[in-house]
């Protein structure tokens, strides 16, 4: 939508710019036209009057020549033999001829004086070129009526009729002539140089129109690129926000699964807590009153061996209760746990107790790429939590051959996941204690991850697993103030990951 | 007289503890919540007490602190089956506030005999009546 404004923006400047151009042109050549139209029109009534008056006077000549001319042609063609009689006839005819033509001169000569005197020229360019033009007019006339004059007198008659229409001398006529030629020739000049003076003007203005059009169509390039390069820095832009705000919103998403998810582990921690210890206050009669009965029975007493398997029993449910306590108390953690222990000797005890417990086809492995760290948590709690584990990835692995491998390291806070980092409540420490337990055993169904920490939740064969090992680490790392993670592909493998918060004053 | 003041708010527990107790030949009394045995040890000389720490009216915790303000000598041993969720260990803070020793439900009875045996001066008529 801004793209378009600005689009249409710069196409309406643009079109304005040309439009300014073109009505400047159109001045400009409107001026020249008018500069040739004025110049046209000042020299129009002499030309006007000049042809009005020439036809005037051909026509008068016409009538008062053209009969007696007629009349004796014809006498001399019809007497064409040359005999006495009629060589005597035709001077007779020459005579008259003559005589009418001295008579149609007098009249024509009369008749330009007229002319010439009927209105005075306005200009001396004007009266030179009127002159001109009716002594001009006068010899044609009297050339035309000349076959029947001497041809010796031919040579002088258009000087006699200057002479005779203009009283003035032959040098007079001929500087008269000479004057209206050069006024003619500067006039000529005159209008060349105006004309050649609009023609720059109007060369000028089309050069100038040129080179604003070639400037338009380059601001209008420049325009289209600037645009296009907005558009693609603009989309670029938005694009990159969308991943953002896509990544935003998924760690998002994660943090609120995982907070949903230890809101469900803590309200099911706040049940199995009361029952606990209600179970628990429960199963005090049954063990203290059996162990009792029992020590007042002979060895051999059959409900002696009854006693014992209710004793069994008991300490059996004693031990589940402890353990959905332990979980209980981490899910539930608020003020954490203030024990500690150094990390890395810790571990190493316990895989050695681990291994001593792992079939032969199944190796363990341990990657310490840190020498020691202290963390927030008992060293029979890490036990716990180690051993649930390792425990775990055994059994996932049972019927196959293959590793276990823990690996442990230390890693700011800025390097953490940030949904395991948003689940957890207290998350102050800048350094973190990870520890890796990875198998390459059977893995975990998609549908199962989310059950992972529940208590009860197994998918063990009954009678393996009581679904607490789980539970019961979670509620030890929650406790820690730290986080634990699951990833797992079927038939692959899987890999669980803690996060614990280092102490920092200890080291 | 009595030398061992049990105090729990579930009957069968007291009944239990004093079961075993009276078994072994220790003199035993039972009150079902803290302002009973407060009221109790007013009249009474009380070598041992053995309480429970949540209970309705006076709490185990609140007994233990009257009890180490009045009677600092006196020995307190302290019992839970698990307590509130969320709240901070009782046992361990009952160990902080004075308590000799703690135990969780359900204990055995050896745990308990151990516990008394340690805390209760030695007497000859103990080991008489317990092993009658």
């Amino acid at each position: 939508m801004k793209n378009l404004k600005r689009i249409v923006l710069s196409a309406v400047v643009i079109v304005l710019l040309i439009g300014v151009l073109a009505l400047d042109g159109h001045r400009r050549a409107d001026s020249s036209t008018r500069l040739v139209g004025a110049v046209r029109d000042s020299s129009l009534p002499i030309v006007l009057s000049l042809q009005e008056m020439r036809a005037s006077v051909l026509r008068i000549v016409a009538s008062t020549t053209e009969h007696a001319l007629i009349q004796t042609l014809s006498k001399r063609s019809a007497h064409g033999d040359k005999t006495v009689a009629s060589e005597e006839r035709e001077r007779e005819l020459v005579d008259s001829g003559r005589k009418a033509y001295a008579v149609g001169r007098s009249e024509l000569t009369q008749l330009f004086i007229a002319a010439r005197d009927k209105e005075p020229p306005a200009t001396a360019l004007r009266r030179d070129a009127e002159m001109v033009s009716l002594a001009t007019t006068y010899s044609t006339l009297l050339h035309t009526a000349s076959p029947l004059v001497d041809d010796s007198k031919n040579s002088d008659v258009e000087l006699l009729a200057y002479k005779e229409i203009f009283e003035q001398s032959e040098e007079e006529i001929l500087v008269a002539i000479q004057r209206m030629l050069d006024a003619e020739t500067a006039h000529a000049a005159d209008s060349l140089a105006q004309s050649a003076n609009n023609t720059s003007i109007l060369r000028d203005s089309v050069d100038k129109a040129m080179w604003l059009i070639v400037l338009s169509f380059a601001l209008f390039t420049w325009a289209v690129l600037w645009i296009h390069a907005g558009e693609v820095r603009a989309r670029a832009l938005a694009q990159k926000t969308a991943e953002n705000l896509a990544e935003q919103i998924k760690i998002r998403q994660i943090a609120e699964t995982q907070l949903i998810a230890a809101q469900k582990l803590s309200g099911m921690g706040t049940m199995l807590g009361g029952i606990a210890h209600s179970v628990n206050n429960q199963l005090v009669p049954i063990l203290s009153l059996a162990q009792l009965m029992r020590e007042t029975l002979p060895n051999d007493s059959a409900t002696r061996l009854d006693l014992d398997h209710i004793i069994e029993s008991a300490k059996n449910a004693r031990r589940t209760l402890g353990d959905v306590l332990a979980f209980a108390r981490g899910a539930n953690a608020e003020g954490g746990t203030t024990d500690s222990c150094e990390a890395i000797a810790c571990t190493r005890r316990i895989l050695d107790l681990a291994k001593s417990a792992m079939p032969t086809t199944i190796q363990l492995r341990s990657h310490f790429e840190i020498a020691e760290a202290i963390i927030r948590l008992g060293a029979t709690e890490l036990e716990n939590l180690l051993l649930n584990l390792v425990g775990n990835a055994r059994d996932a692995m049972e019927g196959r051959i293959g590793s276990i491998d823990i690996h442990a390291t230390i890693i700011d806070v800025d390097t953490m996941p940030q949904s395991l980092l948003a689940s957890i409540p207290n998350n102050a420490a800048s350094r973190y204690l990870r520890y890796e337990v990875c198998d390459s055993g059977s893995g975990i169904a998609q549908a199962d991850m989310e059950h992972l920490f529940d208590p009860f939740f197994t998918t063990k064969a009954v009678g393996k697993g009581t679904g607490l090992g789980l539970a019961v680490s979670y509620g030890i790392v929650r406790r820690a103030e730290g986080a634990i993670s699951a990833d797992s592909e079927l038939d692959k493998g899987s890999c669980f990951a803690i996060y614990l918060p280092v102490l920092e004053q200890h080291l | 007289m009595s030398q061992i003041l049990i105090v729990d708010d579930d009957p069968m527990v007291r009944y239990t503890i004093q079961r075993v107790l009276s078994s072994h030949g220790f003199d035993c009394h039972a009150v079902d919540n803290g302002r009973e045995a407060l009221r109790y040890l007013l009249n009474n000389v009380v070598e041992l007490i053995i309480t429970d720490i949540i209970m309705p009216d006076v709490e185990g915790i609140e007994l233990i602190i009257a009890v180490k303000e009045s009677c600092p000598q006196l020995p307190v041993i302290a019992i839970s089956g698990g307590g509130r969720v969320g709240a901070p260990e009782y046992l361990n803070m009952a160990s902080q506030l004075g308590a000799s020793r703690s135990l969780r439900k359900p204990f055995d009875n050896e745990e308990l005999i151990a516990a008394v045996r340690e805390l209760l001066p030695a007497k000859p008529s103990d080991s008489a009546s317990g092993d009658a």
